[in-house]
Order: structure tokens, then sequence, then C-alpha cells
């Protein structure tokens, strides 16, 4: 770790920092913060208009959202956030290997997680509930591709974070750029668990 | 909010947060007060239009806990009642405080004095006019005013309060005037300030006024609330390095501290002037415009700028990569 003088005699500190220390921490931090906002915001509107709409939810003859997939698309985008973890541990303890066994695992699942709804699930929602065709549609289309959006930055951002993995940028004391990745990972799939609940639960159960 | 049709349920949820924005404001005016009772204010122009702008914030707060009762706000949506509230509220926390700020830091910006005699008469003719002119609304909206009229019949009983306003007005316009003229003479040839006009206890006053690029020649170390009253050796703006004065000269850093007792830890470096970002904004500005307007190449060269500064931005450089 370099250590660098302040100019108050005899301080030497190193010029790294981590964590809440970091600038960038506090960016991301406030960013989530945000983001964790607009999704409150969607969500409550969701609300609002499903009470708003009666008893009958889905409205006009609107077939409930089918549960399979998106579970099976869940436990993907979930299991994802254990090797982010494995990653952010591995390279504070200085373990290259672990860091881009993480990153790369956790990419590969987020990417399932995305080409699932492409290509799986919104065929099939497109036609039971189209967005241009009343309030339930463009909620499901506006939380779930809102959602999708953040995963899909959250993979750009990985390639970046790996790329840099690769180039051995990151060390046991320089790894906040890893830190920042891996805390909007966990965000992305928090988020998720309010969305499904939401999206394609409630109508089931409330 | 009350009269646009909501169902009754929504009706009290907003109506609970109108109320509960009370508390943090109260909490806020009484900060104030405590902060003016516990220390020895002196009545200079700034602080006129703080004391101004607690009284005005504080009328306004009261219509505003007033219109966050729904029978209440039922009777006087769209009316004067309503503009007399939020131009209590915007005068109380946007007019006044900046009147008060630019008299209070002015110094420290041009480096001259604002004239106190003609300072305090600006407040006086802006206070006396801003009431004359917002007061009589509560009333006009009571008795029935909408918002929004800008001619009516004579015989409505609404004559008077409504000369008063306009008379309220130009009262106001005068001292904003003199403020205006004040700030542009006393630029020039104000008496200098000199560091610190005030004897104030914070830290821009340490340093020159208008201060130079880097603020201070070393990070001062602060061992008090109160700074430049409790430690002297602030005064000059360069706190010697063995009193905890830290240069940090080998480039662009600052010191990240601990949270709670502000332990130093790590010296950090800063991001250097970058002129991705404003590339970044214009590929912004581009993609939505494009999308907003439908033409599709504005908007796919727009995301495309977008993303290639993005990666400008964050390009390594050196050690300055990892902040």
């Amino acid at each position: 770790m370099d250590l660098v003088e302040t100019g108050k005699p005899g301080e030497l500190l190193p010029n790294v920092a981590s964590g809440a220390r970091a600038l960038s921490w506090w960016g991301m931090a406030l960013l989530i913060a945000t983001e964790a906002t607009l999704f409150a915001l969607l969500i409550a509107s969701y609300w609002y208009l499903r009470f708003r709409a009666g008893p009958v939810w889905p409205p006009h003859g609107i077939e409930k959202p089918a549960l399979g997939l998106p579970l099976i698309m869940s436990v993907i985008l979930w299991s994802s956030s254990i090797p982010a973890h494995i990653a952010d541990r591995g390279i504070q303890k200085g373990s290259q290997a672990r860091l881009r066994f993480g990153l790369a695992a956790s990419w590969l699942l987020g990417l399932t997680f995305l080409l699932l709804q492409i290509i799986a699930e919104y065929p099939h929602s497109l036609k039971v509930a189209p967005p241009s065709q009343g309030s339930y549609g463009t909620l499901f289309f506006s939380l779930t591709g809102l959602h999708g959006i953040h995963v899909f930055i959250g993979l750009m951002i990985s390639l970046w974070v790996q790329a840099r993995a690769w180039q051995g940028a990151f060390d046991e004391h320089r790894h906040v750029t890893v830190q920042n990745f891996v805390m909007y990972w966990h965000f992305v799939d928090t988020v998720w668990v309010f969305v499904l609940a939401t999206i394609y639960l409630s109508p089931h159960f409330i | 909010m009350f009269s646009t049709g909501l169902p009754s349920l929504a009706l009290s949820f907003v109506s609970l947060t109108s109320f509960l924005v009370a508390i943090p404001s109260g909490i806020q005016v009484f900060a104030y007060l405590a902060t003016l009772v516990t220390g020895k204010p002196k009545l200079t122009t700034p602080m006129w239009y703080v004391l101004g702008f607690i009284l005005i914030f504080v009328i306004g707060g009261v219509s505003g806990v007033m219109t966050a009762s729904v029978p209440l706000d039922q009777a006087v949506t769209d009316s004067y009642f309503v503009v007399a509230h939020f131009h209590y509220i915007m005068g109380g926390v946007a007019l006044f405080p900046t009147l008060a700020a630019l008299y209070y830091w002015g110094p420290k910006i041009w480096g001259r004095k604002l004239d106190e005699h003609w300072g305090k008469i600006s407040f006086w003719l802006t206070f006396v006019g801003f009431n004359l002119a917002f007061f009589p609304m509560h009333i006009l909206g009571a008795i029935g005013m909408p918002r929004r009229t800008y001619t009516y019949a004579s015989h409505l009983g609404w004559d008077n309060w409504n000369l008063g306003e306009t008379i309220g007005t130009f009262i106001m316009g005068v001292g904003i005037l003199i403020t205006i003229v004040n700030v542009v003479r006393s630029a020039r040839h104000g008496e200098p300030a000199g560091n610190d006009p005030w004897d104030a206890d914070t830290l821009e006053w340490a340093t020159s006024s208008p201060p130079p690029d880097y603020d201070f020649e070393t990070i001062p170390e602060v061992r008090s609330l109160h700074p430049m009253w409790d430690q002297p050796e602030l005064k000059t703006g360069a706190q010697p390095p063995e009193m905890g004065g830290r240069p940090l000269a080998e480039g662009h850093r600052v010191l990240a501290t601990s949270l709670l007792d502000a332990k130093p830890e790590a010296v950090v470096d800063m991001p250097h002037e970058s002129m991705w970002p404003f590339v970044l904004t214009v590929g912004l500005m581009g993609f939505f415009y494009g999308a907003l307007t439908r033409i599709a190449v504005v908007a796919v060269l727009g995301g495309f700028l977008s993303l290639v500064s993005v990666v400008g931005w964050i390009w390594p450089r050196g050690q300055t990569q990892e902040m």
C-alpha cells in the first residue's frame, strides 16, 4: 500500500480509500437512493390504480400473470448476488481468482435473467396485456422494463469492472470500483423482490 | 389537491403528509431561535433579513398547517389565500435568506462591505412592503376572491385590500432596488472587507476576501465548533503544519476522515478537470431530444455519444482512477 506524506510532521497516510471513505461510494449510495425512490413511486402507482379499479384485478378480463417462468427467473437473478458477494469479499482479501470468477458468474446469471425476460416472458405478456391498451399493461411493462434496464446497465458496468479486473487494477487496498458495482448489483436484485411481489404475486393473493 | 376529486382514503393520506411537514419545519424554526437565544446576535443588515425571514416563514407555516386541513382547504382552494400562503413560504425560504446571504457573504465574494445604513433602509422597505403586499391576500382569499383574477367589479369589497397590496408591491420594489444599487456601488467603492468583517466563527472567514482558487494554503484542523473564535492561528488562512494544517502538496488531494471524530484515515486524489461530463450532457440531450421528437438518427447518435463519453470519463489515468 502506498503511504504518502500529508505535510503534518511525521504523518503518513494511505493514498487509497474504499467503502464509505471513498467519494465514489457515496455517489453510488445516492444513486441507489434515487433509483429506489423511482421504483417506490411506480409501485405506489400500481397499488393506487389497483385499488381504484375495483375488486377484479387485472381489469378487463386480462388473465393473471403466469408464475412459473418469473419464479425461475427470480431464482436465477437472486443467485447472481452470491458470486457478486464472493467477488467483493475475495478482492478485499486480495484474491484475483475469486474476483474474476465471481464477477463472471454473476454476469452470466444476470444475462440469463435478462434473456429469459426478453425472449420468453415478454412475448407472452405483450399478447396478454399490451401496454398500449390500458393502465394495467402500462404498469406491468413500466415496472418490469425499468428493472430490466437496470439489469442491462448493471451488466454493462460489470463488463467494465471485469475488464479492469483482468488488467489487475484491483487489489486488497484498491477495490472501491468493485464495491460500488456489487452494491448496485445487490440493489437490482433487492428491487426485484418488490417488483416480483407487486406485479406477479399480488394478483394471485390479493 | 383536495378539490381534484381524489377518493377519501387518498385525501386523508395527503392531509396526513401535509400536516407532517409542520414537524420538521417547526424543529427548524426552534433551531433558529435557539441559535439566536444562545448567541449574541448583532443587529446588522444580514441579521435583520434573517429575523424578517423567520417571522415570514412562521406566518407561511401557520397558513400551511391551515391548508393541510381538508375542509378549510376545500373552502379556500384556488383563492387568494393560497397565493398568500405560498408567497409567504417562497418569501420566507427564498427571498429574505437570499438577501441576508447577499449582505453577509457579499464581502467575501467581492472583497468589499455593503453599505450598512442603506442596507437597513432596504430591509425595512422590503419587509414592510412584502407584508403589505401579501398579508391582505389571506383576507381576500377568505372573503372569496379567486386567484388569477386580473379585474373585478368594484362592489365586491375587495378594492381597498387590493389597493394596499399594490402600494406594498411598490414599496418592496424600492427596497430591492436600493439593495441592487447598494451591491453595484459597494462592489467598487465599499469599505474593504478584510478576511473577516463580521468577527464570525466559521472557516470561510479565515481566508482572504475574495478567496484564492485553492481557498486555504493548508487544509486546517478544526478543534472547535467556533474555530475562528477558539483557534487564533486560523486567522491568516494558513494553519502551520505543526498545528495540524496539511498542505497535501503532491497533487489535487483531500483528506478522507472517519465519520464521527474526523480522524484522518487516507489521502484521496480528486478528479481533474475533464471535458467528458460536458460531452455526456450533449449526448444525453441529443438522445432525449431524438426520443421525444422521434428522430431516430439523433437519438441513436446521442445515445452512442453518451456511452462513449461515459467510457472516456472513467478511462483510467494513472492513480487517480481508484478514488
